[in-house]
């Protein structure tokens, strides 16, 4: 069973399609993964401080 | 195939931008749809980023306001909601923090562009920062910084060099500001230098900027969004629909109500202070070594940066080919004159603010007139009592339908 799957696999991995596309997901996951670090902006501003009366 | 990585992350590269280009388009149209209850509030991220604001500047029936503080009231007789009760054919869209100076103004103004160009807009002033300081703290400024509008002014295609030279010289006064951003520092630097070499720079550095400047506006436009979702979720949505059709106002039963509901505000003290400012500072207020002086008065009105900083906002609202009215409040001529600070000291701002306006052509109502009023102030830093509202909404329906010039 474990075999079959390993033959399945390998021979997916060959076939030239699945590999362009599991490298564009893998791309993708790069991606998405530096915007979810480093997208959200930093917009908030110093505590205010009114000047002396 | 000797570079199988190629292709997978050109298309993963195409696949983002349609990915962002498609949720920047959806967020813009959300920021379109709820413009009318975006406009109606303030909220930080309206008034540090750019998005909502240039949101406004699309809709000719939203006056935006820039100003400070005055505007965060809730005077029933502030022009926020007295156009809500009676409506004029127009809402107003404030635009401010405490202690938004004009440096502050003119680069959230930059920031927005060309999309100001043949817009109306309304700056609201308060006198205070022209006479009682020599300029805005850097604790203060800060409170009001925001690196996307900085950046957009600096590496402004819409303002000539020489103003963003003079701008350039009054960012570098807060460096702790400017600390974390490298593009901007460098933008500032390279003008100032204003050589052959320094100048070459800038323009190499100018598709970093624009290209920094992309990246913040994407991040203001989520921030943005997020705002919306959270307000969708928490409270019923309100001041959705455009403002409805203009009715005529009898603005002299107006004002004699405005009148009414000041001098009850301030009826503890002679000069219009609010009762509850006036028992907590009148000792301050009264005494010689906290409270402004005839000679500190005299120094400022001739050396505040912050008239420099009003010279640059309006060149900046020239250049970006605003159509501009200046509204600035009287100062508390009957409190001044007890401290000594009589007409002769007061009118040194008044001139002054009435030249600067007409040497770049623009129209001003400082209502001088109106200086030893008591009911037009609540204090001596310009928050508007509810008369003093009705003048600036008097002024702002007259700018509105262009019978004030």
């Amino acid at each position: 069973m474990t075999k079959h799957w390993l033959t399945s696999i390998t021979a997916l991995c060959g076939n030239p399609w699945v590999t362009q596309i599991a490298l564009t997901l893998y791309y993708l996951g790069i991606i998405a993964g530096l915007i979810a670090i480093y997208g959200r902006g930093d917009f908030s501003t110093p505590p205010f401080v009114y000047q002396s009366f | 195939m000797k570079t199988p990585h190629l292709f997978p992350a050109l298309v993963a590269a195409l696949l983002t931008v349609g990915i962002l280009a498609v949720g920047n388009y959806r967020i813009q149209q959300l920021v379109d749809r709820e413009i009318y209850s975006l406009a109606d509030n303030i909220f930080p991220q309206k008034t540090v980023g750019t998005a909502v604001q240039a949101a406004v500047f699309h809709r000719d029936d939203l006056l935006p306001i820039y100003g400070s503080s005055e505007l965060k009231t809730q005077d029933t007789f502030s022009a926020k909601l007295f156009f809500k009760k009676h409506p004029i054919g127009f809402a107003v869209s404030p635009v401010g923090m405490d202690d938004t100076t004009s440096l502050a103004m003119l680069q959230k103004l930059a920031s927005v562009g060309s999309g100001v160009r043949g817009k109306k807009v309304v700056v609201s002033l308060s006198p205070i920062s022209y006479y009682g300081r020599d300029m805005v703290q850097i604790e203060t400024f800060a409170g009001n910084f925001s690196a996307l509008h900085a950046i957009d002014t600096i590496y402004s295609t819409s303002l000539s060099m020489e103003l963003k030279r003079g701008i350039a010289a009054r960012l570098k006064i807060y460096p702790s500001t400017m600390r974390n951003e490298m593009l901007l520092r460098m933008g500032v630097e390279n003008l100032l230098e204003n050589s052959p070499l320094s100048t070459g720079v800038y323009y190499l550095a100018l598709p970093l900027g624009h290209l920094q400047s992309f990246v913040l506006r994407l991040q203001d436009r989520w921030e943005t969004y997020l705002y919306v979702r959270g307000l969708s979720n928490t409270e019923p949505t309100q001041a959705t629909d455009p403002p409805e059709a203009a009715r005529t106002l009898d603005w002299t039963a107006i004002q004699a109500a405005s009148r009414k509901e000041s001098l009850e505000r301030t009826n503890n003290n002679p000069y219009g202070f609010e009762k509850d400012y006036w028992l907590e500072y009148k000792d301050k207020l009264t005494n010689s070594e906290t409270a402004l002086t005839k000679g500190d008065f005299a120094f400022y009105s001739e050396t505040s940066a912050e008239w420099t900083d009003l010279d640059l906002l309006l060149r900046t609202l020239n250049e970006l080919g605003a159509k501009s009215l200046i509204l600035s409040t009287p100062l508390m001529g009957q409190y001044y004159d007890s401290r000594g600070i009589n007409a002769e000291y007061r009118s040194v701002f008044y001139d002054k603010l009435t030249r600067i306006a007409n040497r770049h052509n623009v129209p001003l109502r400082c209502f001088r007139e109106r200086d030893r009023d008591v009911d037009f102030v609540i204090d001596q830093w310009g928050h508007l009592n509810s008369r003093g509202w009705v003048y600036y909404d008097q002024a702002l329906v007259d700018f509105y339908n262009g019978t004030l010039r």
